[in-house]
């Protein structure tokens, strides 16, 4: 036993390390899904709240509220239940969704890459300002960007997305007029271009549409900057520490006496500064997967948080396990993304 | 049901992640270095060339696409025919298109569009300009011609004959004998009107096919609704042609097809359904009063109403559904914009569990009627768009009669009541209402200062709709918000919902033997003259009984561009697009 274990780990030493990591993280995906499926079941069924008598209204006779329990299963034991809801995921069905009528999994793979597209660029934005506004505000401290990014940084930790949402609606679209109206993907009048990844913008130039790229775009632009505006005050400042930290250590002070070029030392003193800064933003990343919320519903962007708000207010269950499954599968993604750039950008560390 | 905000979740990065502590000293990657090509240490003039220029380049690629975009995506948006689309901003898209799902406000509208019935109300102008529903006066629609025997057990349809849905199939006794069935073996909407108002026992006697355009509906007792019924938008029929290509062994009515599609005689047919998004109505090119003026209607889910209010202003959408009184108040002021006002059949009010102590004593829940501000509300929740509810029939249908109401704002009434009734001190209770209802919030709020005048102290419970409907069907809430409206124009169907003691859905408990006896009457009776009599004396005992705190007739509000022309009600309060168009 002991010799083929021993084996198994020469085996497995010799694969290279980017690869061992990889695998490992992607093994442990199986059972972290499976417990939070059997979890958000438990705790769903648990929620006070009871979708056929919120349904039925003037129609709920003893007889109808019987039969839509029957349609939804919930006349079977909480055991049975589960067990059907396993197999059936396994199927790829999660269920029939109480409020939309449609397949569950026809409601995600919808509303997923809305969310998903806004977050993305939401993210890239963050990232763009917030280190940008970080790394000049180190390097030239003292300078205009560093009491602007101080302000703006106590700012953005204060005001809430809905709000910024909201008066960029007011100014943008209401009283300048230069923003399209603040409802929806793709304006009214422009058909989306056909899914291959979900992304409108990616989608249509694909399609070579670019009345519906330029359209998606512009739809974009409040709803990301209203998140990248609220989000990166708190990637500034957390990098601001680290590479302010870094940028007078010893090293680089070493390495400024060796002669080495300014942009050499900013480049470096970044890279030595990444591990947080990746943490940071896997964890934002996971974390505006729900909280965009607010502003998908001010934007009316039919995204995932807002059937999941809406499905917790009407008690519909499987579109509620549906989304925490997918959340929980987008979460565990990124975090597993991160800890594989965490362990490549800093080889010390075993996550 | 109020669709129109959402609670506030919690945002940003927790406080303590904000601080990650960082190495300070150096480390080198060998990992990095690796995927630079060969030739090129990390560091070296040229890899650092190569980075910064890619991230200047995206950058200022990204500030070029915002800047272009946020200008080029709004030319272009009108470039298809605006006279014949209309635009609509709903709080929520229907949950689904099947007219046998429970019935929503979303819903009702679809069902409206999509489905013709065999009866209808002919059409009245209003004095105001709004279309309604001639109550007095029913005609045909499907059906050309329909003869009630003398007994009123039986009505038989005369099928119109050459009527076609949008997909071209032809309307016969076959597809309304088709739609019966599935309806009956769906087990829910017509199975309910057909068992509880009809009571129906057995489908093979109660329906038959006379000849190839003559349906025949037998009754097993005399009913004064035989008529009126058929007029309900939950009872379309179908284009039984095209939905039997659907029927699978698991699903031999279709169920899931008809959740989203349609295929039916309406004026209009969806053409795309994305729930939370939007949907797409396209005109029946074969109805049979003619192809609608509107060949396209747009409805898109905006669920915030200060957005619809501002879509609404800056005339991107012609429509914008479900305002909140006061920004009705404002966008009513606004050049381009009209707001129409019909005082339909909702009632909103606060239900008391008359079952348990304290609301088991009638001079309590007078007490607590006599405690309201009615006028104080009507302006500042209300903006005035609204009227006292002084029954419990909508005052709208046949029957209705104010006279008996009583409540003026009297609170040293209401303390002499408190006190013959044993609570001179008054007493603790609880108030729920609906989380994200903005207006019951507010009328919360004014109600819980208004009663402890008389030293009623209420604890208010704001809860998820489906918590909320749990909890009271089950007794569990002393006093909770109610609103709703009863489609049919009847008296006494009306009150048979809410007010007799065997109605599964008389939540606040309220029994009168006096009542449920002439109501029981006045569903059997065929006697207009008595029946209305009848109803006129549950009104009277409702009244004094006070089984509810009366509050508000919210009434029904649409705000449509200027140009929008033709706005008609109808009791579901769906809008008809039908009877719209565009100047």
């Amino acid at each position: 036993m002991t010799v083929a274990f021993a084996n198994l780990g020469v085996y497995w030493r010799a694969i290279p390390r980017p690869l061992r990591i990889i695998t490992s993280r992607l093994v442990m995906l199986v059972p972290q899904m499976f417990g939070v499926m059997m979890v958000t079941f438990l705790l769903v069924r648990m929620l006070p709240g009871d979708p056929a008598l919120l349904l039925l209204g003037n129609m709920a006779t003893p007889e109808t509220i019987a039969a839509f329990r029957e349609k939804l299963g919930l006349n079977l034991s909480l055991w049975e239940q589960f067990v059907h809801y396993v197999g059936n995921a396994l199927h790829g069905d999660l269920g029939v969704s109480i409020f939309t009528s449609n397949p569950v999994v026809t409601d995600l793979l919808e509303r997923a890459p809305a969310t998903l597209e806004l977050i993305t660029y939401a993210m890239l934005l963050t990232i763009l300002i917030g280190v940008t506004l970080a790394i000049i505000s180190v390097v030239k401290a003292g300078g205009f960007v560093d009491i602007g990014s101080r302000v703006y940084g106590l700012a953005a930790g204060a005001i809430p997305d809905f709000w910024v949402g909201l008066l960029l609606i007011y100014f943008f679209f209401y009283i300048l007029g230069w923003a399209p109206a603040p409802f929806g993907r793709i304006d009214t009048f422009v058909s989306p271009p056909d899914t291959v990844t979900g992304f409108y913008t990616i989608d249509s130039l694909i399609a070579g549409d670019l009345n519906a790229f330029f359209s998606s775009v512009g739809r974009l632009t409040l709803p990301v900057l209203t998140l990248a505006i609220v989000n990166a005050g708190a990637l500034m400042k957390m990098t601001k520490t680290t590479f302010s930290d870094i940028y007078r250590s010893d090293f680089i002070r070493h390495a400024r006496a060796s002669g080495l070029s300014e942009g050499t030392i900013r480049r470096v003193a970044l890279r030595n500064s990444l591990p947080p800064i990746i943490t940071l933003v896997g964890f934002m990343f996971g974390f505006l997967l729900g909280a965009a919320v607010l502003v998908e519903t001010i934007f009316a962007w039919g995204g995932l948080g807002q059937y999941a708000v809406q499905s917790v207010v009407n008690s519909d269950y499987p579109a509620l396990q549906g989304f925490v499954l997918v959340a929980a599968a987008f979460i565990l993604i990124v975090y597993t993304v991160v800890d594989i750039l965490y362990e490549l950008a800093d080889p010390r560390i075993r996550v | 049901m109020s669709y129109t905000s959402i609670g506030q979740t919690g945002r940003a990065v927790p406080s303590h992640l904000k601080e990650i502590s960082v190495p300070t000293f150096p480390h080198t990657s060998n990992g990095m270095t690796r995927r630079l090509p060969r030739g090129i240490a990390a560091g070296s003039p040229r890899a650092n060339w190569r980075r910064t220029t890619t991230v200047k380049g995206l950058f200022a690629g990204l500030v070029a696409a915002f800047m272009a975009t946020t200008v080029l995506g709004t030319v272009g948006a009108f470039a298809q025919d605006a006279k014949t689309t209309l635009v609509v901003a709903a709080p929520r898209t229907p949950e689904s298109l099947d007219q046998e799902y429970p019935p929503t406000e979303a819903g009702h509208e679809v069902r409206r569009n999509v489905f013709e019935r065999l009866l209808t109300y002919k059409q009245k102008k209003g004095d105001d300009g709004i279309f309604y529903e001639d109550f007095d006066t029913i005609d045909g629609a499907l059906a050309e011609k329909w003869e009630v025997s003398d007994d009123r057990k039986s009505i038989t349809f005369h099928l119109r004959k050459g009527v076609k849905s949008a997909l071209g199939n032809e309307l016969n006794a076959d597809t309304v004998m088709w739609s019966f069935l599935r309806g009956w073996n769906m087990k829910s909407n017509f199975h309910w009107y057909m068992t509880q108002i009809f009571k129906i026992e057995d489908f093979d006697t109660a329906f038959q096919k006379v000849d190839d355009y003559t349906v025949k509906v037998t009754l097993p007792n005399a009913s004064p609704l035989i008529e009126r019924i058929w007029i309900n938008s939950d009872l379309g029929i179908l284009d039984s042609v095209e939905v039997k290509k659907h029927l699978t062994d698991a699903d031999p009515w279709a169920a899931s097809w008809l959740a989203t599609n349609t295929a039916a005689f309406g004026p209009y047919f969806i053409s795309r359904y994305k729930p939370g998004q939007e949907v797409v109505y396209d005109a029946n090119p074969n109805y049979f009063r003619g192809e609608p003026k509107l060949k396209r209607v747009i409805l898109r889910e905006m669920p915030t109403s200060a957005n619809r209010v501002a879509a609404v202003q800056a005339g991107s959408v012609d429509v914008a559904e479900y305002l909140l009184p006061r920004e009705l108040a404002l966008v009513e002021k606004a050049p381009g914009v009209e707001v129409h006002k019909v005082f339909g059949n909702f009632i909103h009010r606060v239900e008391m569990n008359n079952a348990k102590p304290p609301f088991d004593s009638v001079k309590v829940r007078q007490a607590l009627n006599y405690l309201v501000p009615r006028d104080e509300m009507l302006k500042s929740v209300y903006f005035d768009t609204a009227r006292f509810t002084k029954s419990p029939i909508s005052e709208i249908y046949p029957g209705f009669t104010d006279g008996f109401f009583a409540y003026s704002n009297d609170p040293a009434k209401a303390k002499a009541l408190l006190a013959e009734a044993g609570f001179p001190e008054g007493f603790k209770t609880q108030l729920a209402y609906r989380t994200g209802d903005q207006l019951e919030e507010e009328m919360a709020v004014i109600l819980k200062s208004a009663f402890a005048k008389a030293g009623v102290d209420v604890e208010l419970l704001k809860l998820p709709a489906s918590t909320l409907v749990e909890r009271y069907t089950k007794g569990e809430v002393p006093m909770y918000f109610f609103r709703d409206m009863a489609i049919v124009p009847d008296a006494a169907y009306v009150a048979n919902l809410w007010l007799n003691s065997a109605s599964a859905i008389n939540y606040s408990k309220f029994k009168s033997d006096e009542v449920d006896q002439l109501i029981d009457s006045a569903l059997k009776s065929t006697d207009e003259p008595k029946r209305l009599a009848d109803m006129k004396r549950v009104q009277q005992i409702t009244m004094e009984q006070a089984p509810w705190v009366f509050l508000m007739n919210p009434g029904y509000q649409l705000a449509t561009r200027s140009n929008v022309k033709g706005y008609s009600w109808y009791t579901p309060n769906g809008n008809a697009f039908f009877d719209l168009s565009k100047e």
